[in-house]
């Protein structure tokens, strides 16, 4: 029996093995934003009719800024459940879509055919998704009273991510902005 | 029905493969000759049944049989005839089929080929050949059925392959290649493990060992640089390796797989590093399963990746089952393989071939390092960390520019390397070929120091394998009374063949520092008739034109080139859309020339008929594949029997004259 | 635990669904209109993304020309293309990259350092954005392995042509004096 070899062939077998055993539980395709617990990058964008919206204005009630795009799929399965949610909290949250790299009449037809739930802004250069740091439609920040981004949403948002991340938002004391 | 058929066939296999393990790690203890016969029957009946499961899929692809689950997977009646029969190993499921009939295939070759010449061994090697085909087939019948029926209702069409692969025919003939060389490890594994177990390392195992090291890392060669091409050809981002974790996956058992090769020649001429010899066997098959599960398991972001399937922890399972057998086995029995004593000096041959060693597992590491450092950068920091090209390149380089160094300097040390005037001459005759080298550098524009640095190598090592390669034909003529060159040159076809392979690395060597140091680009928005200037070129855009195929839409701009004043034809890059798919993919117009490609890329085309087009000019591209031929054909000279060993298999085809019972050793 | 949508929201989703279809289908209908982002200075004034404040004071001096292109290549080179798989934004056609590319280029004309921009996409993206590990903390073990298993492996080599040498030279050793035993009897 030759112990150095048996040493030295688990001392660099068995780590390995640990590891590649561990990179099951992650999803390569997920990547944590670093954002989160972060104030959220301030923009002004012009919705599809011209109407400017900023950032910096909404303070003091929590937002939803949604990026996304008809070409994506789970944008049209969150779609439905967007809607509802902008129905149930109108007044207390602001639902903003930002484009993300598509045609502004592709989504003015697809607002028309099937409502839309908050302003669709036209992203020009894709710069807010860049200081947003989205890989990829649809990611859905969420933006406390403070301006401070409280959670991040990475693909399809689902009903009850939404009910917990909004309460959470509501939860928070309505500070005085500034 | 073909459901049924081919899982028959597939349940075949298992249980010939299952019984011949069995069979043949007795039959090998036993020393036992009608064991062995067994074996080898119950070898080829593996063969014939993985023949058999493929032969089923492809009728079944082929008839559109969308019962079966695989066909309803990948099959699509729009999809041309000659995509349809590579679809085979289009997706993960058929893939491992097609890896399975790849081992039939192997493991029959090896039953039918040592027959002969390796009996000691041969009851081992089939029987651990066997267990790696018992895995597979237990794959293929069970997490990774392609034969399983489709639930009902049957579709009547599917979505055909992945658009990515129907882009280009090199993809027909890239995953064959590699997996010709992924799987065809098994064999010197399977040789290594045999070895171990009889405790002994002759010449009935180093002769078939290496015979059969070397055709897989040739088809692994021939496998990666097939992927860069089409890399290069398909992927449209001008470039052919970008250190992506697949790609390193299969880099990791080409090196050692080289590295096994060198120290198998100091085996063989001073008959030491029996021992190291056999662990970096071992680590290329380890390292073939490893760069499979990455494949296949989904735990790394690649381009090549199938997607995320059970096959993940069941592969991960073998691989931990296979690292376990290895370690214990080498364990347990390294040390009867001894070593004869020799004396080694590092400015000699075995020197160079020790430090070949060490620069090649070096790299080894290096690039396995790098390629899962983010699992474990995920697993101990819970951030995600990427490894690429920049890391690679930076670590790499300089490693590569050594082993340059050295496949100058080490084939001109002699053996033993005693004699320190022998030494100095060896090494001061190629100089001036290093001074050639570093002048025509100068001449051509090169002015950094790494680019100097590898030409002055270039030529020194240019110097000396011409100088050893063509050595035979210039010194047995006058030795053995005028032979002719031929002749001469059969006599050991293996050496001239080593440095036939070691001239086309020189060639890719050089081609790709030249390629990626000298790469221009220029990059702009065009409407019809405006002209992009790079280099020596105007390419005159002149409209863009939509064209309907039967499985996507293609957007082709025609460009036309001009230098000199003068029209060198039209390009025609494209963007292909298939349905399903939302990214555009891209498929450049290249220009190949000797001394450089032109290569085009759409990046995109505006409703108003602009396009965004990229031009690269790369210098020698052409010559990365061309040394890569060379190296394929040198690696063919190399398994040209030595005279040698026609005198030694002679006796074979006139039996009744050979006096001595079969079985014994030379 | 996920709890069903509610009944309103599986309605629309279910109208939605046929538009899925050829929503994912549309593409294959009309040119790729993927918009290249606009020249620097055709930002609608006013609009846009608050940048100054993370990124600080432009440490640098403002680029222009082939300074410029050098400078974007190079920080392109060392960012991973958030859409693909191993490419850089440099190496990469697709739009995300692009957009990428540009800001690069908006910011570096501004003053800001290659650093800074290389630092500004971190922030947004995360480390994953570096194709090359930053040098601190565990990502060290990336950088120290390869120098690391020169020198592991330099030493094995060197001990072992030392124990070879002096192997062989007791050999010479024992063969001498049995030699001079036998021509001393």
């Amino acid at each position: 029996m030759n112990r150095r070899v048996l040493l030295v062939g688990l001392g660099i077998s068995l780590p390995l093995l640990a590891f590649l055993g561990f990179a099951f539980r992650h999803d390569p395709q997920i990547v944590e934003s670093p954002l989160v617990g972060k104030p959220a990058p301030n923009f002004r964008l012009a919705d599809l009719d011209g109407n400017i919206v900023d950032l910096a204005e909404l303070r003091g009630r929590p937002v939803i800024v949604n990026f996304w795009a008809t070409y994506c799929v789970p944008c049209l399965y969150e779609h439905p459940l967007l809607m509802e949610g902008a129905r149930r909290w109108q007044g207390e949250i602001h639902f903003l879509g930002v484009i993300f790299q598509d045609d502004p009449e592709t989504i003015a037809q697809f607002n028309a055919d099937y409502g839309s739930w908050g302003p669709s802004l036209v992203d020009e250069g894709g710069r807010v998704a860049i200081a947003y740091g989205v890989y990829g439609p649809p990611e859905t920040f969420f933006i406390g009273r403070d301006g401070v981004i409280v959670d991040k949403a990475i693909g399809q948002v689902w009903p009850d991510q939404l009910l917990d991340v909004a309460n959470r938002m509501l939860a928070q004391p309505a500070a005085a902005t500034g | 029905m073909t459901s049924a058929l081919g899982q028959g066939f597939v349940l075949l296999g298992l249980i010939a493969a299952g019984f011949g393990t069995a069979f043949g790690y007795i039959a090998g203890v036993r020393r036992s000759a009608a064991g062995l016969r067994l074996t080898r029957r119950l070898a080829l009946l593996f063969a014939v049944a993985m023949v058999g499961a493929c032969a089923v899929m492809w009728y079944a692809l082929l008839s559109h049989d969308f019962s079966v689950s695989y066909v309803a997977q990948v099959g699509s009646t729009a999809t041309p005839l000659h995509i349809t029969i590579f679809s085979l190993w289009s997706s993960l499921e058929g893939s491992i089929l097609f890896w399975g009939l790849i081992l039939g295939l192997y493991i029959a070759a090896a039953a039918v080929f040592q027959r002969r010449g390796h009996e000691d061994y041969l009851a081992y090697t089939l029987a651990t050949l066997l267990g790696i085909g018992a895995f597979f087939t237990f794959l293929i019948a069970s997490v990774a059925d392609p034969f399983a029926p489709t639930p009902p209702p049957v579709p009547v069409d599917g979505p055909g392959p992945n658009p990515l692969l129907q882009n280009h025919l090199l993809m027909a003939i890239h995953p064959p290649m590699l997996y010709l060389g992924y799987v065809g490890m098994s064999v010197p594994f399977a040789m290594a493990v045999a070895a171990l177990l009889r405790g002994q390392l002759g010449a009935t195992w180093l002769r078939p060992m290496r015979r059969w090291l070397l055709v897989p890392t040739s088809f692994l060669t021939a496998g990666i640089m097939l992927g860069g091409w089409w890399s290069y050809e398909v992927l449209g981002w001008g470039g052919y390796w970008a250190w992506d974790p697949v790609e390193n996956a299969s880099f990791l058992p080409w090196l050692t797989g080289i590295a096994a090769l060198h120290s198998g020649i100091v085996q063989q001429r001073r008959g030491t590093l029996k021992a190291w010899t056999v662990i970096l066997i071992m680590i290329t098959f380890l390292l073939t399963i490893l760069g499979t599960f990455l494949t296949r398991s989904g735990v790394v972001n690649s381009v090549h990746s199938f997607t995320q399937s059970p096959i993940g922890p069941v592969f991960l399972g073998f691989l931990g089952l296979c690292a376990a057998a290895v370690i214990v086995l080498l364990a347990l029995r390294i040390d009867t393989l001894v070593s004869e004593p020799s004396n080694e000096r590092l400015v000699s041959r075995e020197g160079a071939f020790l430090l070949n060693n060490l620069l090649f597992v070096s790299l080894m590491f290096t690039v396995l390092v790098g390629t899962l450092y983010p699992i474990v950068a995920e697993s101990l920091r819970g951030v995600k960390v990427s490894v690429g090209e920049p890391y690679f390149n930076r670590m790499a380089v300089p490693l590569f520019a050594a082993l340059l160094l050295l496949m100058g300097v080490g084939p001109a040390l002699p053996w033993g390397g005693s004699d320190p005037k022998l030494v100095r001459r060896a090494l001061v005759r190629p100089l001036p070929a290093a001074a050639v080298g570093l002048v025509v550098a100068l001449l051509l524009g090169g002015r950094s120091a790494p680019v100097l640095i590898v030409s002055a190598f270039a030529g020194f090592a240019l110097w000396v394998t011409a100088d050893q390669g063509l050595r035979p034909v210039r010194v047995r003529p006058r030795r053995q009374g005028g032979r002719s060159p031929l002749a001469a040159v059969l006599v050991a076809p293996d050496k001239l063949g080593a440095y036939v392979v070691h001239l086309g690395v020189l060639i890719t060597f050089v081609a790709v520092a030249v390629s990626s140091t000298f790469q221009q680009e220029a990059e702009s928005t065009l409407r019809a008739g405006d002209t992009l200037r790079l280099g020596g070129y105007e390419m005159t855009f002149h409209g863009a034109e939509r064209v309907q195929e039967p499985h996507l839409i293609r957007h082709q701009a025609e460009v036309e080139v001009i230098t000199n004043g003068r029209s060198r034809g039209v390009l025609y890059p494209s963007l292909n859309i298939y349905p399903n798919q939302r990214e555009p993919i891209g498929t450049p117009a290249v220009r190949t020339s000797a001394g450089h490609d032109l290569y085009l890329t759409l990046m995109n085309v505006g409703g108003d008929g602009s396009i965004g087009l990229r031009a690269i000019t790369t210098p020698l591209v052409l010559w990365i594949w061309i040394g890569v031929v060379v190296m394929v054909l040198g690696t063919a000279l190399c398994l040209i029997p030595t005279a040698a060993e026609r005198r030694a298999t002679t006796p074979r085809a006139v039996p009744d004259l050979a006096a001595s019972p079969a079985g014994g050793g030379r | 635990m996920r709890r069903p949508a509610p009944a309103a929201a599986v309605l629309l989703l279910l109208a939605a669904l046929p538009f899925a279809g050829t929503a994912s289908a549309q593409p294959a209908e009309n040119p790729p209109d993927v918009r290249l982002p606009p020249a620097e200075g055709e930002y609608r004034p006013g609009l846009g993304v608050e940048t100054s404040h993370e990124l600080g004071d432009p440490l640098g001096h403002p680029l222009s020309g082939e300074e410029l292109d050098r400078a974007v290549a190079e920080v392109a080179a060392d960012i991973r293309c958030p859409k693909c798989q191993a490419l850089s934004i440099a190496d990469s056609a697709a739009a995300s990259a692009q957009a990428m590319r540009a800001e690069a280029r908006s910011l570096l004309s501004q003053g800001y350092t290659r650093e800074q921009v290389v630092g500004y996409f971190e922030q947004r993206y995360g480390e994953f954005v570096l194709l090359e590990p930053r040098a601190r903390g565990l990502n060290l073990i990336v950088w120290a392995a390869p120098a690391g298993i020169v020198l592991v492996g330099g030493l094995l080599v060197a001990l072992r042509l030392r124990q070879r040498r002096r192997s062989a030279d007791e050999d010479l050793d024992t063969y001498l004096r049995q030699v001079e035993q036998e021509t001393a009897t």
